[in-house]
């Protein structure tokens, strides 16, 4: 019994020992997990918001043509951006918060149809004689697209390479797919997938083609501030990939006006873990209208509704169809569902009218 | 004399090894799971309050008790904030985000309140009671710990 409390002493002391370092290391991965989410829910509603004033500042002058040929204006984009991290950490809005922001954003890009704005650092000298890079954006810069005498996609892109290049083409995206504007002349040739007697000059080109040389412009782009951002404060400079042997497969490809945000970890955002950077984005997207119409059921005439392209062409060219914006609207004018086809998969693909792929 | 001198050790390590820190690893979980619980229940408020376009009453009031349910006392502030848009000294527009209303959960007079496309609703939350996990570890410690806030803020879209 003498021995049992200085035996009991010498064990409890690392075991005291073990369950603070034990505590100590729950709380860290608590803290880490609260402040990634934390983070992640910032950014989601900062990206929302500047893609809000991108899509909204000014008239995006949408034409019913092409759904996604709205202008998009990015010029106080980057302060909303700003403005909303600030506000969601309890900063005030002031310059130098921004700015300190600012640092730790290498890249945004808004996407449009037809090119691309970047961001890109400016060098500054302030009146006290320091130097700083702050973001600005560019002009908008058109997607290219070098096109070569054999331009088939069942080779291989070295292959494409080999066989000589004929010119460099900016091409722009439309609710079909891609098209070529012709440089010399403005002539805008559509260009497809199935018609492919249809080319530049004889030399057939693929909207799969167009899209991913779109992914590459933005991927290049991307990358390069990155870089460039690295070089210029000293921070770790890593790769951005987006996958553009995949793009064609609708894979990580930007198709329709799009804003892409990355950011490095922050140090106002705590134990936030988020490797190297984290990427925000948001896209313009087609509302799905409800087609409401009048239907004969068991030969009584029934008030029924459900989406767009659920229902087939043949069936809906006979009806006569008015538009809502929502199921509810359409339930409140006394529509009920058409249980026929609205379980039938909404097809939200560029266009009404997209030929499936053979 | 040194064999009292183990015993009273000896009691006050298993003290602390069988009440203080098992005490102290669940205040400290569940304080954990609180914060997170709350931080959830805020974004899903803004998400809601934000889509709908209006706050009512009952939202605000819903949202308050939702968040004092999961042991942390907290008082609650949901401002609007209108964007304003100005010029600068070096000709550039900047967006600024005034205040514009606070919509206490005491407002009994508050009616459904539209909320304009662009405005900013901001939720910011405070810690008005020490939590058990903070009480104990002062008593052990005499370190006061800051106390748990939170500020979120969603443009109405």
């Amino acid at each position: 019994m003498d021995m049992f409390s200085p035996i009991f002493n010498v064990v409890a002391l690392p075991m005291i020992i073990v369950t603070i370092l034990m505590s100590t290391v729950l709380c860290n991965a608590y803290d880490k997990d609260y402040d990634t989410e934390r983070l992640s829910i910032t950014l989601d509603y900062a990206t929302e918001a500047a893609f809000l004033d991108a899509t909204t500042n000014g008239d995006i002058d949408v034409s019913y043509d092409n759904l996604y040929a709205i202008k998009l204006n990015p010029t106080t984009t980057l302060k909303v951006l700003e403005s909303i991290i600030c506000l969601n950490y309890d900063m005030s809005l002031s310059e130098e918060n921004m700015s300190h922001v600012e640092d730790y954003i290498p890249v945004a890009l808004i996407a449009c149809n037809d090119g691309y704005y970047v961001t890109c650092n400016d060098k500054t000298e302030g009146d006290d004689g320091n130097i700083t890079y702050p973001l600005r954006w560019t002009l908008k810069k058109p997607y290219t697209i070098t096109v070569y005498n054999n331009n088939s996609d069942q080779i291989s892109q070295d292959e494409r390479e080999e066989s000589g290049i004929k010119g460099v083409y900016s091409c722009h995206l439309d609710d079909r797919g891609g098209i070529l504007l012709k440089a010399g002349d403005n002539t805008l040739t559509y260009f497809n997938d199935y018609n492919t007697d249809d080319g530049l000059d004889g030399y057939p080109i693929s909207d799969t083609l167009v899209r991913e040389a779109i992914s590459k412009n933005i991927n290049d782009a991307i990358t390069y501030a990155i870089e460039d951002k690295a070089s210029l404060t000293g921070g770790v400079s890593y790769k951005f990939y987006l996958p553009t042997e995949n793009a064609h497969n609708g894979i990580n490809s930007i198709m329709y006006p799009s804003f892409l945000l990355i950011m490095n970890k922050p140090d106002f955002a705590g134990k936030a873990d988020l490797r190297e950077a984290v990427l925000g984005g948001y896209r313009v997207t087609r509302r799905t209208k409800v087609l409401c119409y009048t239907r004969k059921i068991n030969g009584k005439d029934r008030k029924l509704y459900c989406y767009e392209t659920q229902m087939p062409e043949d069936v809906k060219t006979k009806l006569n169809i008015e538009f809502y914006n929502s199921v509810s609207e359409a339930a409140k004018a006394g529509y009920t569902p058409d249980y026929e086809y609205i379980f039938n998969k909404i097809n939200t693909e560029m266009g009404l009218d997209k030929i499936p792929h053979a | 004399m040194i064999d009292y001198i183990n015993k009273v050790l000896t009691i006050f390590m298993i003290f602390i090894l069988g009440v203080i820190c098992p005490i102290n690893i669940s205040y400290t979980v569940d304080r954990a799971n609180n914060k997170r619980v709350v931080l959830n229940e805020t974004s899903t408020f803004l998400d809601k309050v934000t889509d709908k376009g209006e706050i009512t009453q009952n939202d605000i009031d819903e949202f308050n008790m939702e968040i004092n349910s999961h042991g942390m006392i907290l008082h609650t502030e949901v401002d609007r904030l209108v964007r304003v848009d100005a010029e600068n000294p070096r000709g550039e527009v900047d967006p600024i985000y005034v205040p514009a209303d606070k919509f206490e959960v005491t407002n009994t007079a508050l009616p459904v309140y539209e909320l304009t496309k662009g405005d900013v609703v901001r939720v910011k939350l405070s810690e008005t009671v020490k939590s058990g996990a903070d009480r104990m570890f002062y008593a052990v410690t005499h370190v006061t710990n800051p106390a748990y806030e939170l500020t979120l803020a969603k443009v109405v879209s």
